[in-house]
């Protein structure tokens, strides 16, 4: 019984890994090779800066492959087994009979010596005798109950032989009916003095015209052969396994391929690497005066986080307000040629080799003291692998805005042409560009979940109608109907006061006049359900806001600076600074008061954002 | 071959209605069996649903008082956790109250201390009790380990720390083995009449880096397994509060460990046990016999602003960049 088990499981799965038997028909492991697609790299220094398609095909020219395994960098095994159909062979064990002559197989007339035996078996009770007592040949053939077969198609045939045989031994052939014609597909070697039964295997192809297979089992001496378990099945996978990597980085991969004996190959190596992205990052974007105050030393840091950034790639060039990109022949001289489109090299260094570097231009003479009018850089890098990108602008004297004691995120991109300072933690779902954040942590391609609806906060909290189109006199949580405006009356002498409420609009709002609140232990919050409006002349709000529409701080010069946080669906961020003030000055600042954690900290929270229910 | 004619085939029929008898009666006497079972499994389906019930009342209960650290002294749980125990209190002996226990509410005795509570189904004197919970609390303050379960992604929990002096660690298990969360901890100290913030990352695990570009989160200084732990957090003179925010993934096993001295009391939070039964007395094991017993465990943490107000600015359209 355990020996059937083992059996049985061995023909199972096909690998006929039993290592209580002897193989004696296939000792050679398989070979595999590792194609790559393109075959070579595509960018430089050996990266391909592309997806590449990788196909490791395997082959074993006796028992076949059984199954083929690969190892990509440190992660787990992939295997594809080389599958193959049920077994086509009639009464393959023997075990149908009539008075020991087994259905399915002929023998010549001659060969009355084999029949069925119970003497021995691999599976079943029986096995096929050659009591072979005449020479020279004794043969079974199952030619007349033959296996349907095509052109062109892959076989696994496999026995179990058990001999002790003198003469010319023991053997089988594979057999193919090609066009009507017996012609031979394989004959195995002779098999003399096999104690114990040996499994004999052979994978094959057919020829064109095949029309059948069929076996032919032979004794051609003196002695007893008992053949059992027979087995051929249609191969009908590959022996090949293909797949595309596209993710950045050096790649590793050891592949290697088993047989259907048991035979497995040596490990094969081989390594690649990936880099499709450009250079990106583009982020501390600075100047330094050098000489008259419209002649700028520039700079900026740039990252590529796979191969590295390429030292002698940088370039940049400039915008000049009437003429156009480029540079002029003398950077320092606005009277020389212009050199339209023309770049120039900065530079370059790295602050983290090789995937941070650090880009310096010479002295720009940007020709004119008129802040009003546009001046603007761009620079241009390659990575190691020569994936080249070209920076955003930046503008010298663009507005920009300064965030401070908590974090900055966009559930889109960031993109700023003027580079923004942050003194907190950046988070993005897209790209970051033009932000300088202390400490210098970026968390791009974040898809948060935190809850931005003003609406739903509303819905969280249970709320006091406000009777009066006017912030409230006494702590609590008010809601209003309707649109608000702030003025020197609906303040309602809020800033007076030491008070701390939340007062949610549904409605827009409209802030025209500033709004400071009286001390440290005041606090508002506002969740307004349609856009939050800045008049131009308010240059101070405090409070917390939570817009569903658009937050707009209004076109105008004066510096805006909001005293809290603002939470938007969109932003519009207009303000810009009179003459050279961009160059030194936010135009708005987002100052996070700290007090509000301490304050409000009733005011939202909501019995299920701090209680955590589970069952034992 | 014997033909059956109207003369001899009398015996057959009446043969034939007997085996249809015995297969009728085999029938329904498996439906029977059947509608019993489904009917005892929807009364135990219904019994349990209803402990459970009566466990979350209990909780309620303390959610809704008005103080609940009185809750700490009357039910004070006696063993660090019950997380790991079965479903009953292991208090030793039954619980028996002594002296008269008034009537409270209709049908609702309240023992003293009232962590334990029994309801009967009316308000008629005699009427038997049919429902009880026994309630356990415990502050999460005054250990020197704040403990979470889980703790999900984007959101934040909120720790006292004040007047605390030393490090402060914080250990949290993966979602998965790749999937780790990232950790955020902010500190708020007050330097003088100001407050202050101070930030850390912690990213255990370049798996979940692959999407933070350049400027990646720091790692942690131990990958241990499944769990991490960050480097030592030198709490600040003045410090306040520490909020801690898991990002890419849920925090799971979430351990707070102070290096000296305990965390405050204060306004800290609570550990809330709470045991129904559909029996008499929950603290009688004759009482539970044959009765549904369900047990929930609430942490109560400290009030706080949410996550949204961990920035200073944020721009939630998904179509539109952030720009100036």
């Amino acid at each position: 019984m355990k020996f059937l088990l083992i059996l049985t499981t061995c023909l199972t799965s096909l690998f006929f890994v039993c290592v209580n038997q002897v193989f004696a028909s296939d000792t050679t492991s398989p070979i595999s090779t590792l194609t790559l697609d393109p075959p070579s790299s595509t960018g430089q220094n050996g990266w391909y800066n592309q997806s590449v398609d990788l196909l490791i095909n395997s082959s074993d020219s006796d028992s076949g492959v059984a199954k083929i395994s690969y190892i990509l960098d440190s992660k787990s095994t992939v295997e594809k087994l080389v599958e193959a159909s049920v077994n086509l062979i009639d009464n393959p064990s023997f075990e149908e009979h009539h008075n020991y002559i087994p259905f399915y197989w002929d023998r010549p007339t001659y060969s009355s010596d084999i029949y069925v035996s119970p003497n021995y078996s691999v599976d079943g009770v029986y096995s096929l005798r050659f009591k072979s007592n005449i020479w020279p040949v004794n043969y079974m053939t199952n030619a007349s109950y033959m296996v349907t077969a095509g052109s062109f198609e892959t076989y696994f045939f496999s026995a179990w032989l058990k001999t002790k045989i003198i003469g010319f031994g023991t053997n089988y052939e594979i057999m193919a009916k090609v066009n009507g014609q017996n012609q031979l597909i394989y004959r195995s070697p002779s098999y003399y003095n096999q104690s114990n039964f040996t499994y004999l295997n052979k994978t094959f192809t057919t020829p064109s015209g095949t029309q059948g297979l069929f076996v032919n089992l032979y004794s051609l001496g003196w002695g007893d052969s008992y053949f059992d378990s027979l087995y051929l099945g249609k191969i009908t996978s590959e022996s090949s396994i293909s797949f595309n990597v596209s993710e950045e980085g050096v790649h590793n991969i050891n592949y290697f391929a088993q047989d259907q004996a048991g035979n497995i190959e040596q490990t094969n190596n081989s390594s690649f690497k990936i880099d499709i992205a450009p250079p990106s990052t583009w982020q501390n974007f600075d100047y330094t005066q050098s000489g008259n105050d419209h002649t700028l030393i520039l700079s900026i840091d740039v990252t590529d986080v796979t191969s590295g950034i390429d030292l002698i790639s940088g370039q940049f060039q400039y915008y000049i307000e009437g003429i156009g990109w480029g540079v002029y022949t003398d950077l320092k001289s606005c009277s020389s040629p212009f050199l339209l489109d023309q770049w120039r090299n900065p530079t370059v260094s790295y602050i983290t080799l090789p995937t941070k570097a650090h880009i310096v231009t010479p002295a720009i003479n940007f020709c004119n003291s008129n802040w009003i009018q546009d001046k603007k850089i761009r620079f241009k890098a390659k990575d190691i692998a020569g994936n080249e990108a070209i920076s955003p602008e930046f503008s010298i004297n663009s507005p920009w805005i300064y965030a401070t004691n908590f974090d900055v995120a966009s559930n889109h991109s960031i993109q700023f042409n003027s580079t923004a300072l942050v003194d907190g933690y950046v988070h993005s779902s897209g790209d970051i560009v033009g932000v300088n954040s202390m400490p210098n942590i970026q968390i791009k391609n974040y898809n948060s979940s935190v809850n931005t609806s003003a609406q739903y906060y509303i819905s969280e909290n249970t709320l006091i109608t406000l009777p009066e189109n006017k912030l409230p006199e006494t702590d609590g949580k008010y809601k209003f109907v309707g649109n608000m405006t702030l003025d020197i009356k609906t303040i309602n002498n809020y800033d007076n006061k030491t008070i701390c409420t939340l007062v949610a609009i549904d409605g827009s709002l409209t802030i025209s006049k500033d709004l400071i609140l009286k001390d440290s232990s005041s606090c508002l919050i506002m969740l307004v359900t349609g856009n939050l409006n800045v008049s131009n002349s308010v240059e101070n709000i405090s409070g917390f806001f939570i817009i569903d529409g658009v937050f707009d701080t209004g076109s105008s010069n004066k510096a805006l600076i909001i005293n809290g946080g603002v939470v938007a669906d969109k932003t519009v961020l207009s303000r810009s600074l009179k003459g050279k003030a961009n160059l030194d000055n936010p135009s708005e600042t987002f100052n996070y008061s700290l007090n509000l954690l301490f304050n409000a900290s009733g005011l939202v929270s909501t019995i299920e954002n701090s209680t955590y229910w589970y069952e034992l | 071959m014997k033909l059956l004619t109207p003369k001899n085939n009398e015996g057959a029929i009446l043969i034939i209605s007997i085996i249809i008898g015995v297969i009728a009666l085999a029938a329904g006497l498996t439906a029977a069996n059947f509608v019993t079972r489904s009917t005892r499994n929807i009364t135990d389906q219904e019994s349990s649903i209803k402990a459970l019930a009566i466990s979350e009342s209990g909780v309620e209960k303390v959610l809704g008082a008005s103080t609940i650290n009185t809750y700490t002294t009357k039910c004070l749980l006696t063993t660090t956790t019950r997380d790991n125990e079965s479903a009953i209190p292991n208090l030793g002996a039954p619980f028996v109250s002594s002296g008269a226990i008034p009537l409270t509410l209709a049908g609702v005795k309240s023992s003293l201390p009232d962590c334990f509570f029994q309801e009967k189904l009316s308000t008629e004197v005699d009427a038997p009790y049919v429902q009880s919970y026994y309630l356990e609390v415990s502050s999460k303050g005054g250990k020197d380990t704040y403990i979470m379960d889980s703790l999900e992604k984007d959101t934040v929990l909120e720790i006292s720390t004040k007047d605390m002096t030393g490090n402060i660690t914080v250990s949290w298990n993966g979602s998965t083995s790749t999937n780790y969360a990232s950790i955020l901890v902010t500190e708020i100290y007050k330097d003088g009449l100001d407050y202050k913030v101070k930030k850390y990352a912690y990213n255990p695990s370049s798996k979940s880096n692959s999407e933070q570009g350049s400027n990646a989160l720091p790692g942690v200084t131990s990958l241990n397994g499944a769990i991490v732990s960050t480097s030592a957090i030198l709490l600040s003179t003045g410090t306040e509060i520490i909020r801690i925010k898991p990002l890419y993934f849920d925090a799971k096993d979430v351990v707070i460990t102070a290096s000296s001295g305990t965390f405050p009391s204060n306004g800290q939070g609570f550990d809330i046990y709470s045991t129904g039964c559909t029996c008499a007395n929950v603290l009688d094991p004759e009482s539970r016999k044959n009765s549904s017993v369900r047990k929930v465990k609430v942490i109560k943490t400290r009030e706080h602003l949410p996550a949204i107000f961990d920035f200073v600015l944020y721009s939630g359209s998904e179509t539109v960049p952030l720009t100036k």
